[in-house]
């Protein structure tokens, strides 16, 4: 199973195109919305844009991961090269877990850049600790995403409709998720439905972290739902490959 | 007796209202080298992904190497080269090689691996760069990379020429040895001829004729198509002459497929003289099908 991860990692990072691509995006997207839409919220004794980076990171994550593992996937299925990997001694679970890894192999810098873009340009400022955490638990929060992405790489046949489904999905996770908006703007029902989503759980767990408070076990618990759920579901889905037509 | 390699009991697979496979009844020994020979549709494909567990049967039992098909691949004793499989890109010839050793419990070493594929010279290109031929031979050489007892492969050699053919098989002879078999799929007589002991003829999925390579090659000496001119000649009277397995008319010319175009071109101008035009086309790979499954089975 290693040498699975290991390749799929390598094999993610030397796709530089994409990688420039979702990396920048979310750093390039904070650094504009926030020279064009300054307007503090108050946060006491936070840095004033902590908030909004936090949300552009969980972006970062859920393009690195939803597109990093959705689309590749099902072009790796239309051109059959899925099914001569079920033809070889790789437990499906295995077959997972290194996509999904790959994919989080593409969020860490995603993360790490809008990080930097926020420090550099809008002079948000925290311990080395802070940074620190922050960093990783918004780099984990990927995995649900790269799950996610995994089941549409699956389940989506064509590789085009694939790339439509990953954009859906990301949109739908983004807004729904209240990144845009709060989440008390939204109606009640859509309300109801942000806070199990998965982009919810990721920002809260960054909120959470540039407050110095502790992990919130409900997102934490909610991404794990998520990432577990995901999972299970690309396994099954994985089983299937062979069948065809 | 020996345990068979492949085993397959009574197997049909139907996609819809399409059956692939009907009714297949099959064994491979160890060390065996069995052809799966049909035309396209002949559900060749079909039995082949049925024993590497990649589809299940609606019907019957599949067992490999005395477990299920899943079971025998999960250990790491089946070696596969399917007829359509991409290669990932942004990987090199080496970097695939390996992860198939490394997926293996007891694969060929990594300079064998590549010689195998023929592959030491573009051992560190990016697969998307290489010619469809230089695909092929990467393919090969993750087939075998995990030495598997048994390998089983999908029309290996169909975007071939002669001499690639040639060098291909006598790679794979060179590495099965004693105790090893290859399940094959092709739709060329010559290669089944060539390559196999025993050649195993499908046709609309049903098995026709299982047969050594000499028994299929002299009932295909003898099978043709003779085409010719007529006017009056009822179609009923040509079906009833001696070998005749189907008669097709087309634009005033009659071909009759026979099994024995000897027999039949005899009778055929003894009681129609006005016969004209009259030519024998050797035997395609149709007519030597129905000739075995006539005489074999």
């Amino acid at each position: 199973m290693g040498a699975y991860v290991r390749l799929e990692m390598l094999r993610q990072l030397r796709n530089r195109d994409a990688l420039l691509f979702r990396i920048a995006l979310p750093a390039a997207l904070f650094v504009f919305f926030r020279a064009a839409l300054v307007e503090d919220k108050p946060s006491g004794s936070l840095p004033p844009d902590a908030d909004a980076m936090v949300v552009f990171a969980v972006l970062g994550t859920l393009l690195s991961g939803i597109f990093a593992s959705g689309p590749p996937l099902a072009q790796e299925r239309a051109s059959g090269w899925l099914r001569q990997l079920r033809a070889m001694p790789l437990p499906a679970s295995s077959a997972i877990a290194g996509k999904v890894a790959a994919a989080m192999a593409f969020a860490l810098p995603s993360v790490a850049l809008v990080l930097v873009a926020a420090a550099l340009t809008q002079g948000v400022r925290f311990s080395a600790g802070t940074w620190l955490e922050l960093g990783l638990v918004l780099w984990v929060a990927a995995a649900p995403f790269a799950a996610i992405g995994v089941v549409i790489g699956l389940a989506v046949s064509d590789p085009e409709a694939a790339q439509g489904a990953a954009s859906g999905a990301i949109i739908v996770l983004w807004v729904l998720g209240g990144m845009l908006t709060e989440p008390s703007d939204l109606p009640q029902a859509l309300e109801t439905l942000a806070h199990g989503l998965p982009t919810t759980g990721a920002a809260e767990l960054g909120w959470a972290a540039v407050r110095g408070h502790g992990l919130p076990l409900v997102a934490v618990a909610a991404l794990s739902a998520w990432t577990a759920g995901a999972a299970a579901l690309g396994t099954l889905a994985w089983r299937r490959l062979g069948e065809r037509r | 007796m020996v345990e068979p390699m492949v085993s397959l009991r009574r197997v049909t697979r139907r996609f819809g209202d399409r059956v692939a496979v009907e009714d297949l009844t099959l064994d491979v020994a160890p060390g065996e080298a069995v052809a799966l020979l049909g035309a396209n549709g002949a559900g060749k494909t079909t039995t082949l992904e049925l024993l590497l567990g990649l589809l299940r049967p609606d019907e019957g039992v599949v067992r490999v190497l005395g477990t299920t098909p899943r079971a025998a691949i999960g250990s790491g004793a089946v070696g596969a080269m399917l007829q359509v499989s991409g290669l990932p890109s942004r990987a090199t010839v080496t970097e695939l090689v390996a992860l198939t050793r490394r997926l293996h419990p007891r694969p060929l070493p990594l300079a064998e691996a590549l010689a195998v594929g023929d592959l030491e010279a573009i051992a560190g290109r990016w697969v998307e760069d290489l010619s469809g031929g230089e695909q092929q031979r990467v393919r090969l050489a993750l087939a075998l990379a995990g030495g598997p007892r048994l390998l089983v492969l999908d029309e290996p050699t169909a975007a071939m020429d002669l001499p690639s053919r040639r060098s291909f098989w006598g790679r794979v002879r060179e590495y099965v040895g004693a105790g090893r078999s290859i399940v094959f799929a092709t739709h060329q007589l010559e290669e089944a001829d060539d390559v196999a002991d025993r050649v195993v003829v499908l046709s609309k999925g049903r098995l026709v004729a299982d047969a050594s390579p000499d028994a299929l090659g002299a009932a295909g000496s003898k099978a043709a198509a003779v085409c010719f001119k007529a006017g009056r000649i009822p179609l009923e009277a040509l079906a009833r002459l001696p070998a005749v397995e189907r008669v097709e008319v087309e634009r005033g010319h009659i071909t009759l497929h026979t099994i024995d175009a000897e027999r039949t071109v005899r009778v055929l101008l003894e009681r129609f003289p006005e016969v004209a035009d009259l030519s024998v086309a050797r035997g395609g790979l149709e007519d030597a099908f129905l000739a075995l499954a006539d005489k074999v089975v």
